[in-house]
């Protein structure tokens, strides 16, 4: 309760008419007209024109080219004013560099720090979807914002869908590989993105997924597993990856390990204490004892063969059936 | 005219026309910059139309891409933009996009806004899942919620085992095609009531549909894996108001998900055998509600010092009415109460501040709350096992109370991030993790452990050295503990608190006696509780239920966390960039003698990247992963104690080969301590995985763009097993301890080869050619197990076949951009 009274103080302290009154900061808040702030953005794009190798005047196609919304960054907003680099040295080959670079992997101009630039998104993209930013995995590691996004195209690699992913495996490889096995979300197949479950700018859930929790992640897509159920299964309202690896697995359906064995890392009364042998399954061996088939293994069990456990206790993630206390109803 | 005259006309006949040849020139190079600037500052348009085919049908190869089936189809995409110039004074802008329009997997997008003022969206997406095309059923019926099996149909002649299914059943079976399909339709807007103040409103309804297998027993050990419809719905709703000022922002939320079944359950005929129960039932997830809001307030106190604070409030409930208990005794009784009233609140709070010491200190310290309460009312229900009729032999009276598990954490975390060197960091980071775990109402506690305890410390190296390599080196250590574990609190708490019940679990709680019986060093258990040190026969719990001491479930029990993360990128010159990375985590239960035991999981990454120039590149990676768990258990069985026993036609004193003890008799005896009933597993997944990607801009003077990748994937499950079991060899009258083989290798290979080609006809009209090649090869015993020879016992073949392909896909498009 306290927490909470804490979050709606902070809320109503920072929505205070006085502080509204000061809203947005000067190089938010543009009182340009359109022709201005093309006058103002043509101290550089007199030089950066339509020749340069990188398009850069392709950010007019793109919300920040928008000059007819007061918000709207000029070259300036996000690269300083940069007077040095204007004026230039005449004692140097190269000018000085802009106050704020950004090219991570330019020669000529070392890329700012990473709190550099991110200082220069933040000022006013803080809200919405980077408001947990600040002290976040990524923050902390060094990410620049365009670390992943380019800014100066009209199709920002990471905010599509089917190319986002391959902008996430430049540095998460494992997860790249994982999404070429047997069992996976559609990632490949360019119908599930990195951000459908996480927000790589923060979140107040753990390896910054979207929601509070990890459930609360997957239920967006599978609600039908939220219950609640009148028999719960506890690892599965404790934490989908007890059981579950959500990026690719061999062992469908993306599970961390295969029944029987899933099952039997917790469960060892009655039927789950047996050994589960492989005799006899197709492609296994056949076990014999002096040459002879042993009776037990005449037939693989059910527990470790096929869908082993699941082929009776299927609602394995909670059943609502009143005789379904054992998942098998 | 004289010379000076001619001579003066000329100079400026000469002078006009370099005049206007040079402006001619301007003119032209205006006009021609213009033209670049248009073309670089106007929003680009793309329609694309064609035709593509697949050469072979396979439910895995298009599991979600639309190509499951072989033959034609058509090649639909869009992306149309319009509104305002950039530099006009106009803020609108608009765009409709359209995707796989001639596949299953279609999906349309539109947005239309006045940026800075309002914004309206729209969506709708299919993403048709293919689950499996070689399943085969005997039941009539399929996609409804009722199956039959033919007239004809004959019971196997030893009802437990599916090898005797009569040859006559075999022409019932036929194949159904398991798929489920997703239609999503979304739709939203956003306003600016003033530059600080925003609304946000979105909702989603999604419709799934389709068949997907269950598995469903009927009769003790008996299962078939039926084809259960599916045909559910969920609507979703975000609605926010968002302030965003110059010292801090709020957000004030309400997300909602409903979900509804169409289906409550699915009944089908017993397969088995004739008589009681003549079907089963099984239920379907029911409908739920959640209602969740949510306030989120940051402050800046300075550029250099932050608060983040969410908190958010939940609930979610679900009152779908219960089916009876089974299908026949009119329903088998009358149940405590018709549906759950099932009600979970979920309470979270966070709190984040960070601080910048100095450019070479950063702290951020943060707190975490996040606890799902679960209120719902607990009730006692009596019913029968898998649609048993009560009374009828073999069914079980089961009298169990529901457990609503609660979970609340506690979490603290403090971070410091230094720079000793310009580029160099070191992060060290301290994190508290609190889990109370429990169940409002039960007579004693549902839980393994009421609370568990885990400290983590990190340390990470982060730097750049000699502008050429950025290298991460990063090790973090947990401890996890947990308070007065009992393994078999899940399960007690389930049975009903009577005098009897109560007096047992007091019984082995103190004397540390398992229920399923005594063994060394508890022999002299009370034989009236545990006849011959056999399972207890008080009450309910006489059904030998209870897990074996010493099991530590997993995800609550002590555990020692190692992680380790590192990477190397090597930045050689402007074109040749090269990447090492491994990652490690092992996690070891140190006081868990059964159950999991250890798990392992590390992998290694090769990357490398050489750009030849602008236009051409070449990108080679290598990715290999190693996945150990370890599981240990014990195939304790009944103590006979008796040595007079004729067992399976041996007559006894009969000897005993290869296991740990001489006799039949002395098998019997040491059932719970005959150290060749334990058991090990080793689960090892091996993951190799090679990728090559080639790109060219400009073939043929510019007009040809390629762009080819090639990925190979290789993943094996090696399922080692040490362990064994005494068994009676067929018609001979001997025992042997026969030792467990290990489980067939699951194997999946994967070759992709993908090529993408765009010839450029003119400056607005393009071909794009699309091939991808792909060859799969895989085993497992998911799909190979369920064959009419090899089937596991007691369960219904379904002639499932793994996946293997090998596949081309072509397309052939004409693109327009404008």
């Amino acid at each position: 309760m306290k927490i909470l009274i804490t979050i709606i103080m902070l809320f109503g302290f920072i929505t205070l008419p006085a502080h509204a009154a000061s809203v947005l900061p000067s190089d938010k808040q543009s009182t340009l007209k359109p022709a201005q702030a093309i006058d103002r953005d043509a101290v550089c794009t007199r030089c950066h024109d339509e020749t340069e190798n990188k398009p850069i005047l392709s950010i007019y196609q793109t919300a920040h080219g928008n000059k007819a919304d007061s918000r709207t960054p000029s070259c300036q907003s996000c690269h300083g004013e940069s007077d040095a680099h204007i004026k230039g040295d005449p004692q140097q080959k190269v000018r000085p560099h802009p106050d704020f670079t950004f090219a991570e992997k330019s020669q000529t101009y070392p890329a700012s720090p990473a709190e550099s630039r991110n200082g220069q998104c933040i000022l006013c993209h803080e809200s919405g979807l980077r408001m947990h930013w600040a002290g976040s995995q990524h923050q902390s590691q060094g990410v620049a914002c365009n670390s992943c996004h380019t800014v100066h195209t009209p199709r920002d690699k990471v905010l599509a869908k089917t190319t986002q992913p391959d902008v996430c495996f430049t540095c998460h490889k494992s997860q790249r590989s994982e999404t070429h096995l047997f069992s996976t979300h559609p990632i490949q197949a360019g119908k599930t993105a990195c951000s459908d479950c996480h927000n790589p700018h923060g979140s107040t859930g753990p390896k910054l997924l979207i929601k509070n929790s990890t459930n609360e992640t997957c239920y967006t897509c599978h609600a039908e597993k939220r219950g609640p159920f009148l028999w719960e299964h506890s690892p599965v309202f404790d934490d989908c990856t007890n059981c579950h690896t959500p990026h690719g697995s061999n062992n469908s359906p993306l599970l961390k390990t295969r029944a029987p064995w899933l099952c039997q890392e917790c469960h060892t009364a009655d039927h789950a204490n047996t050994v589960d042998s492989g005799a006899n399954l197709i492609g296994g061996d056949v076990t014999t004892v002096n040459g002879n088939q042993s009776a037990g293994n005449l037939n693989p069990r059910a527990q470790a063969n096929g869908r082993a456990c699941l082929s009776c206790h299927s609602m394995i993630h909670g059943s609502n059936h009143p005789a379904g206390a054992k998942f098998n109803r | 005219m004289n010379s000076k005259h001619i001579r003066f006309f000329m100079y400026k006949a000469i002078a006009l026309t370099m005049g206007t040849i040079f402006s001619s020139f301007v003119m032209a190079t205006d006009k021609e910059a213009e033209s670049e600037i248009t073309e670089l500052t106007k929003p680009k348009s793309t329609v694309e139309l064609g035709v593509g085919g697949v050469t072979d049908t396979s439910w895995k190869f298009g599991q979600y891409n639309g190509l499951n089936d072989s033959g034609v189809y058509g090649i639909g995409n869009f992306d149309i933009r319009g509104g305002g110039a950039y530099d006009s004074d106009d803020a609108t802008r608009w765009q409709v996009t359209g995707k796989n329009i001639g596949l299953d997997t279609r999906s349309f997008t539109g947005e239309y806004k006045n940026q800075g003022n309002y914004k309206l969206n729209f969506g709708y997406d299919e993403l048709q899942m293919n689950r499996n095309d070689s399943y085969q059923t005997p039941y009539l019926g399929s996609g409804g919620a009722n199956l039959t099996l033919p007239n004809d149909w004959l019971y196997p002649k030893t009802a437990n085992n599916m090898r005797t299914l009569p040859l006559n059943d075999l022409p019932d079976f036929h194949t159904v095609n398991m798929e489920t399909t997703r239609k999503k339709i979304d739709g939203g807007f956003s306003y600016f009531l003033t530059p600080e103040w925003e609304a946000q409103a979105s909702t989603r309804h999604e419709d799934k549909n389709g068949l997907q297998a269950l598995g469903a027993p009927i009769v003790a050990a008996r299962s078939i894996i039926l084809p259960n419809p599916i045909s559910q719905s969920t609507d979703q709703i975000n609605a926010s108001m968002k302030y965003t000022g110059e010292k801090g922002f709020g957000q004030f939320a309400y997300y909602g998900s409903l979900f509804h079944n169409d289906i409550n359950g699915v009944s089908f005929q017993n397969p088995f055998a004739a008589g009681q129960p003549n079907f089963g039932r099984m239920s379907s997830a029911p409908d739920n509600q959640f209602h969740q809001f949510s306030l989120t307030s940051g402050y800046n106190f300075s550029s250099d010092t932050k608060l983040v604070a969410n908190g958010s409030y939940a609930r979610n409930w679900q009152t779908q009415s219960f089916l009876p208990y089974n299908t026949s005794d009119n329903g088998g009784g009358v149940l405590p109460t018709s549906n759950l009233n099932g009600d979970v609140e979920t309470k979270a709070a966070n709190l984040k501040l960070t601080h910048k010491v100095n450019s070479n200190l950063n702290l951020a310290s943060a707190y975490k709350y996040d606890e799902r309460e679960n209120n719902t009312p607990i009730n006692l229900y009596n019913f029968t096992d898998v649609d048993n009729p009560v009374g009828t032999a073999g069914s079980l009276n089961n009298f169990r109370s529901n457990t609503p598990y609660s979970k609340r954490i506690n979490q603290g975390n403090l971070d410091a991030n230094y720079s000793f060197a310009k580029g160099q960091w070191l992060k060290a980071g301290y994190e508290i993790q609190n889990i109370d775990r429990w169940c409002n109402g039960t007579w004693i506690s549902c839980a393994d452990t009421g609370t568990t305890l885990e400290n983590t410390g990190k340390i990470d190296y982060r730097g750049s050295f000699l502008d050429k390599f950025n290298s991460k080196l990063g090790y973090a250590y947990s401890h996890r503990t947990a308070d007065n574990y009992n393994q078999d609190n899940g399960a007690w708490a389930s049975y009903p608190a009577t005098a009897g019940n109560m007096a047992l679990y007091n019984l082995i709680t103190q004397s540390g006696l398992p229920a399923w019986g005594a063994f060394s060093p508890y022999a002299n258990a009370p034989t009236a509780l545990f006849p011959n040190n056999n399972a207890a026969t008080t009450g309910n719990l006489a059904n030998n239920s209870m897990d074996m001491n010493g099991l530590g479930r997993f995800n609550t029990s002590n555990r020692e966390r190692q992680k380790v993360h590192s990477y190397l990128d090597y930045q050689v010159n402007n074109k040749l960039s090269l990447g090492v990375g491994g990652d490690f985590r092992y996690d070891e239960y140190p006081d868990s003698s059964s159950g999991l035991q250890s798990s392992r999981n590390w992998g290694t990454n090769f990357d490398t990247n050489y750009n030849f120039d602008e236009d051409t590149s070449v990108q080679v990676f290598y990715s290999y992963q190693d996945i150990l768990s370890k599981t240990a258990g014990m195939s304790y069985g009944n103590n006979s104690n008796t040595s007079t026993v004729n067992i399976g036609g041996v007559a006894t004193p009969a000897t005993l080969s290869g296991g740990c003890v001489p006799t039949v008799q002395a098998m019997n005896n040491s059932a719970k301590t005959d150290p060749c009933r334990n058991w090990f597993t080793n689960m090892n997944d091996n993951i190799d995985t090679v990728g090559l990607g080639v790109k060219h801009k400009g073939f043929f003077g510019g007009k040809l763009d390629m762009n080819g990748d090639f990925v190979y994937s290789f993943a094996r499950t090696l399922i080692g097993v040490d362990g064994g079991s005494y068994t009676q060899l067929t018609g001979q009258p001997a025992y042997y301890y026969t030792r467990a083989a290990d489980m067939p290798t699951v194997k999946t290979q994967t070759f992709q080869f993908k090529l993408d080609a765009k010839y450029i006809i003119n400056k607005p009209s393009a071909i794009h050619l699309s091939y991808m090649y792909q060859h799969l090869f895989s085993s497992d015993y998911i799909y190979t197990g369920m064959q009419a020879v090899g089937t596991p016992q007691g369960v219904v073949p379904t002639s499932e076949q793994s996946p293997t392909y090998s596949i081309h896909a072509i397309g052939l498009s004409y693109m327009y951009n404008f």
